[in-house]
Parts: C-alpha cells; structure tokens; sequence
C-alpha cells in the first residue's frame, strides 16, 4: 500500500537517508530499529511530508506519488504521523486535542462516534476530558498524541518512538493497545528503541543503519541475527 | 584571519566616523540636518536592538524614554549648563527605566509590546496634564542657541558609541547571557543566569542611551511639548529600522536606520501624496523577502565572495569550522578501527560515543574547596506541592547520600519532575524542607542554586536552538558556580565536548543537531556550571542497548570524579548498574525506598511500576 523508491535526504550536507527502498503492506505492523541517528525519524518524515527527498525518488501511496505533497493533503490521503516527543496543543483540552485529530476532511464525518472509540480504548483519556494536554502526565500524553492521529482515520499509522519515556508498565500497556489495534486491522509502521517489544509486535522489521537499509525480514530472522542481538536486543 | 578582520573593520569604522566629523565643513545646511537625522536613527535603532535584539522582548518605549531626555534638557538648561543636562538625561532614563523595567519585564509577547505601547501614552498624558494644569503652558522654549552642526558631532559620536558599544558587548557574558534569554529564559536561569536583573540592566542602558539621544535631539526644536516629546512616530520608526537591518547583528539596525531614512526621503520626493501607503508596500515587500533583515543577507555575501576568492584553501583544507556533521561515513573511517572490534559488520549501529569508551580523557569535574562532608548531600523532609486540586508531591522525604547515585523512580506523572523542578527553585513547595549540604534552599531561585553547585538536564530537551554546541556549553562555565570570561569559557567547554564526542560538532547550531547529541550537550551544559550534585531527568531515555551502556559508563565516571547524581529513570537496566540507593514514587508518595534489588522486587513497586512484563528492562 506504502511504498518508498530510491528515497534520498540530506539536512544540508549531512545525508540523512541514502536510496531506500521500503515496501509497506496493508494490515500490518512495520517496525523500523535502528541506531540514533541513523535516519529512522527521517524515514517517517519524510513519508509524512515534513522533509522533502532529493529528486529521483518516489513515495507512492496506493499507487499515487506522495513525495511533492503538503503533510496536510498527506493526512487526507490516509497517513498519520504521531511526532517523537508527542507535541501536543497544550493550552487545548484532551476533547479538543482530539476533535482537532479530526479535522481532515475525509475524517469529519463519524467524528463523535470515532471520538466514543478513541476513549473506550484509552479510558484514562476519557476521565481527563477537560485537562489541558500540557498538565498530563507523559504516558498521557503518549495515549493521547497517538489516539489524536487515530481521529483522523488513517490508513497508515506513523510512530515516532512511542515508548520514550513511559514507565516500563506502561510501556507494557502501549504495546498492548498497539497490539489491539493491529489485530482490528490497523496498518502500523513504527521507529522503536524497544527492539524486544517491537520484535513481538511487528509482522515486518526493517534495519536501518547509517542512512541505508542494512537488513529486512520477519521478526524471527531478526532474533536469528547475531548483530541485531548485540547492537539491539542487549544480549 | 579573524583577529584581522576584526582589526581592519575597527580601522574602517574609525577612518568613517572621521571623515563623517570632518563633513560637515564642507556640507550645506540641508545635508547637516540630514545627517542629524541618520545619527539619531542609528543611535536608537542600535539601543532598542541592544535589548530587543537578542531578548526577542518588542518594545514600544523608545519614544518614552526619548520623550523623557527631552523633557529633561528643556526643563533644566534654563538653570544648568548643556553638558550636565545632558549627564541628567542619561541618569534619569536609566532610573526611570530600572524603575518600569521589573514590572514590565515579567510580562512576555504581546503583553510587553501593549505595555511598553501604554507607558509612552501614559508618558504624553501625564505630561500633558501637568503642562495644562500647573505649569498653564503646553510648550517649553529652547532658549539655547547651540548651531546644527555640534548637534550632528554630537548624534555622531552617539551613533559611533551605541554601534561599537552594542558590538563589544555582544562579545561578552553580558551579551551571552542576553541571547540565552532570549533563546531560553528558564534554560539561562538553571546554567546560572540572573535573569531579571541582567534584562533589566540591560534595558535601563538602552533607555538611558535614548534619552541621551532625545535631549540632544530637543536643541534642534524651537520648544517642546508633550506630542513632540513622546510621539509614538519614534517607537515605529526605530522597531521598522532594526528589523529592516537585523536585529541579530550589533551593525544590522545601524544600516537599517540609514536604509529607513533614505527610503522615506525618496518616497516622499516620488510619491509625496501616497508617501505613507508606498512606505507600507515597501516594508511588506522587504518583511516577506528577507525577513531576518538585510543584515545576515550581506554577511552570506560577504562570505560567498570570500569563499571565491580562496577556492584553493577551502578545496583542499581542513573543514571549515561552520560545516554541518562528519557525516557518519567519514566518523566511521576515524573510529573504525576501535568499532570492528566490538561489532564486526555494522559498526554504525554504534553511537560514537561508543569510541570514546575506553579513551581516558581530561577530567569531566573540577572540585573546588573541600571534599562534601560525608552523609546526605541533599535532604528533603515532608515535601509537599499541589497544582489546583492535584497533589503531585505530598509529604515526601528522602536523602539523597553523598559521593552516590540515587535513583528516582516511578510510574509517569507520579511527580518525580516536579521534584526536580522543587530542588532546583524552579517550583516553589506548599511546604517542607530542602536541606543541600545542611543549607535550606527553599527560596532560592534558580540562578542560586545553580551558583550553589546543583545542576540538571530537563526532560524534555532543552538546548538552546540558535546558539552552537559550544556556546550552550560555554554558557554553563561563564554563569555557573565559578563563573569566568568567554575566552576561558571556551577552552573548558571545548574539554567538555571532547569528553561527550561532540568536538566535531561544536559549531553546529542546537537545532540541528539530533536529539542524542541534544542530550549530550544538556550534560556538558550541566557539568560546566561545576556541579556537585548532577540531577538527571531521563538522561537515558531513547537509546538503543549498545548507546545505553555507553551512557551508563558516562555517568559512572561522572560519579567516580566525585559528583552526586540524582537520576529520574524509566531504565531498569541502568538503575541496577548505577545506583546505590533508590526512591520509588507513587501519586506524589515515597512507596519504597533502598537498595535497586531490594525496591525491585518490593511487590508494591511490581503492582504500581513494573507491571507483569518488565518490559523496558
């Protein structure tokens, strides 16, 4: 459904990504590990609009070129992102932030009912309706940054290191919902430092290293991998 | 090349004001009082800048503390001679400014830009008022006769000194700490900076440098009345010349000014009836074109022609200092032979700091006075702070011992920042006590205990985005608890970068870096201010195993070299390698507290923590 050809970018002289080439299925979560550095941010911005690739690659969504698109025509197509760093409107409420999740045309329609969904998934939200988002904790936040880009129903859902930061219960508790929402169908694609938890959520894992695709397999050829134990399972 | 520079732009500048002194011998009138007019401009687009600039406050008093210079020399030249007056200029807008200055400066945005807006009002009503209603006459008479061209030598040597004056400090701590301000007001009060006072010493110099320009200014008119004295005109005028220019840059207003005043003379000769509209297409065209001011655009002029002008040197020489990251190839090559050996293949999975692990490098640390006495470095005893109807600390008390790595740890939103936020003056608690070596410090601000030698990371990273690598780290050794010049600055954060990894990447701006080399830059911040108690709010958050370890380590030698280290931290991994002693939080609550084996498998911790899985571990 997602598929990025030859993907090049570069921050000034730095080369952040070089001729990636990544196929994303629907129905699926995608997990990209990596290094610090090593262009897995950039991958997912890239994707959602917020850096341009060099010419000569392409993004295609559905067979539709995606790469020249303004990230919020990319929200309407189907693709959302949930910022590393959650970047929540904080003076706006847990309801508004969420109705804002909404705002693209495409997702207007079944607002409220979405909404009713978002907060059975994540009850915590639904008992600090009116808190303002900047007032929350920073698992809160996490539920709700990811559950306000669930509002726009995308097709696609971009993580940027959701775990950063989360107790480990709760760390436990995220990739249960994630593992929730990949089992009713939600195609995911996420940047995780978790390698051990991502290993268990993920159908497909890509490796990316020094700005290129290193390896890619299931998550079982990955724990097979002695390098990939060393650099990121720690053992 | 860049002490020349700087010596051949001092000698331009000199032979300049010289030969605009010697000038007006052979000017007609019209070009006297022209001149008068661009000297003016300058000197007060080059003040307002001086504290605008850097501080991003907009302010809107120029024609206040204008209006305040002439009123001064029109009231006291009828009884003293010029040169005092004009001193009694200086001194009462500097008084006057430090007087509005501590209650306008807390506000921030759009409130100062109101307010500032409001105190020239304020200035012409009062003004007015008692001109009506004591003195029975709107106008002052300038009975001075002093010719055109002493008042143009005299807005000269103004202009000369605001423009180099501005420059020189921009050099030094004080404008450092202006520009740390203005980047990170909370940033500059935890590395040491006195925030309020620097803005408003700052702002009472430009004041004072305003009013000197208005009482000048005032021998040019026949008398003085309340819409001549503080006419908002002067405000707009000197905010559109520095922006025009470049507020960032000590001789962008400058250019701006002359930019300014050209502009208009030209547009009122050509379009005299639709003077004020043309001046407005004017500035929408420049504010959407060049909106950083036309400053920085000469300066990458300049550079472009200079890099023209040496192709050899840059081609072939060393990089040049502004050039972004080795890029992770190149770092490779330097590091390789270290990285194979720990992991053969992918060497780049590694975070650099990985090379660097072995290396035995200049001490992170220097210990001033004695050794800490030993026992509790810090002691926090019945802690206690509440937002609203939140209780996000209640009744909390730990030690935290000296010479040792305490960890904090708990659930998210259990209220373990707002305890860091507590010690370090950031949160003022409802109640309790905070002892640090025997010493209460509730009640200190932040720059205080920053000087008492307590620092910290923030949790969400906070390095100062306009300012390079080196200048956040600088930062912390010119206005930390030893604080010094930027010279010796320098040479002791180019240390601390050597020790995290990042000397390659020194000249690089904070926004562009990655948010690891964020993290690292936070730390050498915080260990320039010369800590002896380091407080850590997830430090280690967002690495990979191989980068944790490598972190671990780091903080190991930090211990080791004799800092106390607090560390908030979601890692389990490294609270068993690190610390001697936990606190476990719960809902603002101490659940737990001991040693990390102990408190982990205290199943109170299990239930409320770690949950079934310990998945981060």
């Amino acid at each position: 459904m997602l598929r990025l050809e030859h993907i090049s970018v570069a921050y000034g002289k730095h080369q952040a990504l070089h001729d990636v080439t990544v196929d994303i299925a629907p129905s699926r979560a995608t997990a990209i590990l990596g290094a610090n550095g090593a262009g897995k941010s950039t991958l997912l911005k890239t994707v959602a609009g917020l850096v341009r690739p060099k010419p000569g690659g392409r993004i295609l969504f559905y067979d539709r070129p995606i790469e020249q698109e303004a990230p919020h025509r990319i929200v309407e197509a189907g693709i959302a992102l949930v910022p590393e760093g959650r970047r929540l409107f904080g003076e706006m409420s847990v309801i508004d932030n969420l109705r804002i999740g909404a705002y693209p045309e495409r997702a207007r329609a079944g607002e409220s009912e979405r909404l009713e969904r978002q907060l059975t998934l994540f009850p915590r939200l639904a008992e600090r309706r009116q808190q303002l988002a900047k007032t929350m904790s920073g698992g809160e936040q996490q539920m709700l940054a990811i559950a306000r880009a669930l509002m726009s129903e995308p097709k696609i859902l971009l993580l940027d290191e959701p775990s950063l930061g989360l107790s480990p219960r709760l760390v436990s508790d995220l990739f249960s919902v994630l593992r929730r929402l990949t089992e009713g169908g939600q195609s995911i694609v996420m940047v995780e430092q978790n390698a051990y938890q991502s290993l268990k959520l993920a159908d497909h894992v890509y490796v990316i290293d020094n700005g290129r695709i290193a390896s890619a397999g299931t998550p079982e050829e990955m724990r097979q991998d002695k390098m990939i134990q060393k650099a990121y399972l720690g053992l | 090349m860049a002490d020349r520079s700087k010596r051949l732009a001092f000698l331009a500048a000199t032979i300049g004001v010289a030969i605009l002194a010697a000038l007006p011998l052979g000017l007609s009138a019209y070009g006297v009082s022209t001149g008068i007019v661009y000297f003016a401009n300058i000197a007060l687009a080059t003040a307002w800048a001086f504290f605008s600039g850097p501080t991003r406050y907009v302010s809107l008093a120029t024609a206040a503390f204008v209006g305040v210079g002439m009123y001064t020399v029109a009231v006291a030249h009828v009884s003293l001679n010029l040169t005092v007056c004009l001193a009694l200029a200086a001194i009462i807008g500097f008084v006057f400014a430090l007087i509005v200055g501590p209650s306008t400066l807390r506000l921030r945005g759009v409130y100062f830009v109101i307010f500032t807006f409001g105190l020239t009002e304020l200035m012409r009503q009062v003004s007015s008022w008692y001109e009506i209603n004591v003195t029975n006459k709107l106008n002052r008479f300038i009975t001075i006769s002093i010719d055109s061209t002493t008042i143009y030598e005299m807005l000269l040597v103004l202009a000369a000194v605001a423009v180099v004056g501005s420059w020189h400090v921009s050099t030094t701590r004080l404008g450092y700490a202006l520009r740390a301000i203005g980047e990170d007001e909370t940033v500059a009060r935890h590395t040491g900076v006195n925030a309020t006072w620097t803005k408003v010493l700052v702002f009472a110099i430009a004041a004072s440098m305003m009013s000197l320009v208005g009482g000048v200014y005032a021998l040019r008119y026949p008398s003085i009345d309340p819409t001549v004295g503080f006419s908002n005109g002067w405000s707009f005028q000197v905010l559109i010349a520095a922006l025009l220019g470049g507020p960032g840059r000590p001789w962008g207003p400058a250019i701006g000014a002359v930019l300014l005043v050209l502009l208009s003379d030209f547009l009122v000769g050509a379009f005299s009836r639709y003077f004020t509209i043309a001046l407005g297409v004017c500035f929408v065209i420049i504010v959407y074109f060049i909106p950083g001011g036309i400053a920085p655009r000469i300066e990458q002029l300049y550079g472009v022609l200079a890099r023209a002008r040496q192709p050899a040197r840059s081609a072939s020489g060393a990089r040049a200092p502004q050039e972004p990251p080795a890029d992770e190839a190149t770092a490779d090559k330097v590091a390789g032979s270290e990285m194979r050996e720990v992991v053969p293949r992918r060497r780049s999975a590694l975070h650099p700091l990985m090379r660097r692990l072995t290396r035995s490098g200049p001490k992170l640390v220097v210990r001033g006075g004695a050794a800490p006495p030993p026992g509790a470095m810090l002691s926090v005893h019945g802690l206690r702070k509440a937002f609203g109807g939140l209780i996000a600390v209640r009744d909390l008390s730990f030690d935290i011992p000296a010479g040792g790595v305490t960890g904090l740890i708990g659930p998210n939103g259990s209220g373990k920042t707002t305890v860091l936020n507590l010690i370090t003056g950031e949160l003022q608690p409802d109640a309790g006590s905070i002892l640090f070596e025997g010493d209460e410090i509730i009640g200190a601000r932040s720059f205080e205990i920053c000087h008492a030698r307590i620092a910290r990371t923030f949790q969400l990273v906070r390095v100062l985005p306009g300012m390079t690598t080196r200048e956040n780290v600088m930062l912390g050794r010119m206005f930390g608890s030893d604080p010094t010049g930027p010279a010796a600055a320098q040479s002791d954060a180019d240390t601390l970068l050597d020790r995290v990894d990042l000397a390659d990447r020194a000249q690089l701006i904070g926004s562009q870096l990655t948010y690891i080399d964020q993290k690292r830059v936070e730390l050498a911040r915080a260990l320039a201010t010369r800590p002896q108690l380091l407080l850590l709010d997830e430090w280690l958050a967002g690495l990979n195993p191989t980068e944790l370890k490598i972190g671990i380590d780091l903080i190991r030698t930090i211990q080791r070299e004799g800092v106390t280290v607090l560390m908030v931290e979601h890692v389990m991994e490294a609270i068993r390698a690190l610390c001697d002693h936990v606190v476990v939080m719960s809902a603002g609550m101490k659940i737990a507290e001991g040693t990390a084996a102990e408190v982990l498998s205290d199943p109170k911790v299990t239930q409320v923590y770690l949950g079934d899985d310990d998945a981060a571990a």
